[in-house]
């Protein structure tokens, strides 16, 4: 069994779909370069007005309460990809028959989703989801599934061997014909798929050649065919046009939250979630600034800039409330600095997370919520500056950098001690930071006394130096010779304290420095 | 005084940033007057090191570090001359049955062809170190006490390395407590990879391009410090001013190594002869039967020139090889194999008369010493043009066959 899925009115519902505020509107879609612009689609509410297509726009602007919009091409694709996203969610067999429509292999489906109407009414459900107004019909063979959602609203089952009855009171324009096909069977008084399947097969042939012997078969309902299965797509973007640029961002977030929830939508179909979101603006070419510039520059500056930012999710997820918190929190930490005209989001794909935990693991904060909160703690303190401190590798004394936190427990696997190794006694050393400067005194290249933090230790033993040096190809090359010096401290009369330091000469600086005392 | 016994030049093919001259150089500059060479798995840099050597009158010691089983190497010392032919024989084992780069020799091996040489607990790579990582001061002291069985007591010494580390001094405390324990005598050295401090740069460079990453990648892999330089003997002793033996011990050590490169010993080896000739017999054989086809039987010039060529090469025991030459270009001529004999060989009568080449010295009153000559202590070398191809390749075929796979190789050289 095949339903055949339509979203009526296409160019419409895309519109619709990118400005939900339409949808009880009279909308009339315009294209073509001006003034030479008509309209190419209008809503059922704004047809009864007496909008028609191909009418100027000047004349469909005459129309009260009519109102008009610019076609986007961008917003069909958008739409397109979401009908075809619905598709997958329910069957890995999906064609991609039009813009407009797909056709679902629903075969075996039945213990999932129940019969053959719970699976249409799925369809429907998740169209609306999706934003999408959708015809869905189950039948036999793609033909009759097809044809007959271009006729029917709403969800229809048509059993076996009744396609011919369910199709006959639809007009013959169901079947997608051409202007002069029209024409002839309007001549001949045919306006219903009943009435064409009526005639004579043969003598049908003699006069229409063989596309009259096709239309023949797909207005009885004998449209078998093979079904060309489309490949699932990876990509999941949306876009935004917009008439007037958005500087602010409050309603840049308006807006950011309907791609979201569009972006969501089309995860939750395919049941993915987002790993990273990859945001694109297009942003308002700088006039103002050029007008006493060249021409280069001028032309340079009327290119339009663009702003990217990339936002990289700890956990995979696709809850558009918690991804718009997340790139506000974002853009207010490094806005784009420019009015945006266009917006584009990407989401790069990955498996829902699993959330059950092991019994005996401790609990975690929720994933998204560590998230959003680190989000906003890096708009207060800075990003690079929020995260888990991560030891470089490089022999550099000390070098650490600030990774991402992440929350997820690893299982690790404990070396166990190599069996005989000796037990080793570390000493710990408690690092000062900033290092404390200090001045040495130097008998034979070895220290005698440290003078550091108003105090004067006479070195009682030395160990090193230990010489380290690197990144040397660097303007920031490193070179230390550190030493661990017992000093000896006098507190009172007779009375000393000794204690065990690391210090250091760092031969860039020309300076000696306090690291750390060992405990 | 102090004598550096643990160096790698940069025919350690990446570990080593310095050419065997350019050690030899700066080992006369810091006042040293022997060192020894111990590349990874092979002896390439030793010529070049011994004629460096020679050159300003130091003394070369030769050696290798050899890869084990485990991955940790052997660092060897050779002590004689049959300690030399045990080291390269146990390196051309290990490369042939290994690819490129690859390849240890197994323990029963070393056993057997431990003779003539020492064996050094080595640095980071060596012995010690690696039981000290995987199994502790007890693993440490077995391994140690598997060197004396390999080699003997007598030729094992505990090596020790300060370059200015940390974790280095923990690991020389251990070798320390193991040599104190087993009375093995400690010696100090700086596990060279470097001539001059500012190589360094090269060393770096170098492990990256082995480990296949970029300068600002390659973190940890790369040196810590610029200490694995030539350091004067001075400097080594006040490193080691708590182990003064250490520094005493490279001395003796040093003199222990009798073998220098240029008492190699070697002879060129025999043509297989039919009963009742000798080497010598059967070349003057040959030589007049192919006087007559070239001079005819009354040419009294010809004839002494033979006589005197046929003379030096008896005392220079040269017999074998140009017979076994003469054999090759037999060969030749009965497949229809164009060969042809050039350079300095056509200087000599003998090699006229053996159909080796074709210009006449005598009539062309040729210089033969400019070929073979006493005084100059050289090795003839013949060079045969073959025809490219598969006639090439017959001709090599051939000689595989007849002297055995490892009697014969192929090499190839880079002209720079």
């Amino acid at each position: 069994m095949f339903a055949g899925v339509f979203a009526e009115n296409f160019l419409v519902q895309a519109a619709v779909r990118g400005e939900p505020g339409l949808q009880e509107c009279a909308l009339a879609l315009v294209d073509g370069a001006p003034p030479l612009a008509k309209v190419v689609a209008a809503s059922e509410a704004a047809r009864r007005m007496g909008v028609e297509i191909g009418m100027p726009k000047a004349t469909a602007a005459q129309f009260l309460g009519v109102e008009i919009r610019v076609r986007s091409l961008t917003l069909e694709k958008s739409a397109h990809a979401a009908l075809l996203d619905l598709g997958w969610s329910i069957s890995p067999r999906m064609e991609d028959t039009a813009v407009d429509t797909v056709v679902v292999d629903v075969a075996g489906l039945g213990s999932i989703f129940g019969d053959e109407e719970a699976i249409a009414g799925e369809l429907l459900k998740r169209g609306r989801a999706c934003g999408l107004r959708l015809n869905v019909v189950v039948a036999a063979n793609i033909g009759a599934a097809l044809t007959a959602a271009r006729g029917i609203a709403g969800t229809c089952v048509i059993a076996r061997g009744t396609e011919a009855a369910r199709l006959s009171g639809l007009p013959v324009s169901v079947l997608l014909l051409s202007e002069e096909m029209a024409e002839t069977l309007e001549r001949w008084g045919v306006r219903t798929c009943g009435a064409l399947a009526a005639l004579p097969v043969l003598e049908l042939s003699e006069r229409l050649g063989q596309e009259g012997v096709r239309l023949h078969a797909l207005a009885r309902g004998d449209g078998a065919r093979a079904m060309i299965v489309a490949e699932p797509g990876h990509t999941f973007e949306e876009e935004m046009e917009l008439d007037d640029a958005v500087e602010e961002l409050e309603p840049l977030s308006f807006l950011l939250g309907r791609l979201l929830d569009q972006l969501c939508g089309r995860l939750a179909a395919r049941a993915l979630a987002a790993s990273v979101i990859r945001m694109r603006f297009e942003l308002e070419p700088a006039f103002e600034k050029a007008i006493e510039a060249k021409k280069e520059i001028v032309r340079a500056k009327n290119l339009p800039g663009v702003f990217e930012r990339e936002l990289q999710l700890p956990v995979a997820m696709r809850d558009a409330k918690m991804l718009l918190k997340l790139v506000r929190l974002r853009l207010q930490a490094n806005p784009p600095g420019a009015p945006i005209v266009k917006i584009r989001l990407a989401a790069e794909t990955a498996r829902t997370r699993v959330t059950q935990n092991g019994l005996f693991l401790p609990s975690f904060p929720d994933a998204e919520k560590l998230e959003l909160t680190i989000a906003r703690i890096a708009n207060v303190v800075g990003e690079g500056n929020v995260g888990v401190a991560e030891r470089m590798d490089t022999h550099r004394v000390d070098a650490f950098q600030v990774v991402k936190f992440l929350a997820a427990v690893e299982e690790r696997d404990y070396e166990m001690p190599a069996r005989g190794a000796s037990a080793r006694i570390a000493m710990s050393c408690r690092i000062f930071r900033p290092v404390l400067a200090a001045k040495v005194e130097l008998e034979a290249k070895r220290p005698v006394r440290v003078f550091f933090a108003g105090m004067r230790g006479d070195v009682a033993a030395a160990a090193g130096p230990w010489k380290t040096s690197g990144e040397w190809w660097r303007e920031d090359a490193w070179q230390q010779e550190e030493w661990d010096l017992e000093l000896v401290f006098r507190v009172g009369r007779g009375e000393s304290e000794r204690r065990l330091y690391r210090v250091y000469y760092d031969a860039k600086c020309e300076g000696w420095f306090v690291r750390g005392v060992y405990d | 005084m102090y004598t550096e016994l643990h160096a790698r030049s940069a025919f350690s093919f990446l570990e080593g940033g310095s050419t065997p001259e350019d050690l030899v150089s700066v080992c006369a500059e810091r006042g040293m007057e022997t060192m020894a060479l111990l590349d990874r798995d092979g002896v390439y840099g030793a010529p070049r090191f011994h004629l460096g050597a020679k050159k300003i009158r130091l003394r070369a010691h030769i050696g290798a570090e050899v890869t084990a089983a485990d991955g940790w190497r052997y660092p060897l010392l050779v002590e004689t001359r049959e300690g030399y032919q045990n080291l390269c024989r146990l390196i051309t084992r290990m490369k042939m049955r290994a690819k490129k780069g690859e390849g240890h020799v197994f323990a029963k091996e070393m056993t057997k062809l431990g003779g003539g040489l020492i064996c050094l607990t080595g640095g980071e790579e060596g012995p010690l170190t690696h039981a000290l990582l995987h199994g502790g001061a007890a693993e440490a002291e077995r391994r140690v006490h598997e060197l004396c069985e390999t080699f003997g007591r007598e030729n094992v010494y505990v090596e020790l390395q300060r370059h200015l580390c940390r974790h280095e001094e923990a690991r020389n405390q251990a070798a320390l407590a193991i040599a104190r324990k087993m009375k093995l005598p400690l010696l100090a050295t700086n596990g060279v990879s470097y001539a001059q401090p500012p190589q360094r740069e090269v060393l770096d460079v170098f492990t990256c391009i082995r480990h296949h990453r970029t300068l600002a990648t390659a973190g940890r892999l790369l040196s810590r410090n610029c200490e694995r330089h030539l350091k004067s003997p001075e400097e080594m002793k006040r490193l080691f001013a708590d182990l003064p033996e250490a520094i005493t011990n490279t001395q003796e050590l040093s003199a222990r190594l009798g073998f220098v490169l240029s008492d190699l010993g070697y002879k060129f080896p025999d043509y297989p002869m039919p009963d009742g000739e000798t080497q010598t017999s059967f070349l003057r054989k040959r030589t007049y039967e192919g006087m007559l086809w070239r001079y005819g039987g009354g040419n009294e010039r010809a004839r002494q020139q033979l006589e005197c060529e046929l003379a030096l090469i008896d005392k220079l025991h040269l017999e074998g090889y140009f017979l076994i030459v003469w054999d090759i270009v037999r060969f030749c001529r009965e497949q229809d194999i164009l060969v042809q004999g050039r350079g300095s060989a056509a200087n000599s009568a003998v090699c006229y008369a053996l159909g080796i080449t074709a210009v006449d010295p005598v009539g062309m009153e040729l210089l033969f010493d400019r070929f073979l000559s006493e005084e100059r202590g050289e090795w003839p070398d013949i060079d045969l043009d073959l025809p490219s191809g598969d006639q090439r390749e017959r001709a090599i075929q051939y000689v595989y066959e007849r002297y055995g796979k490892l009697g014969a190789a192929m090499t190839a050289n880079v002209i720079t």
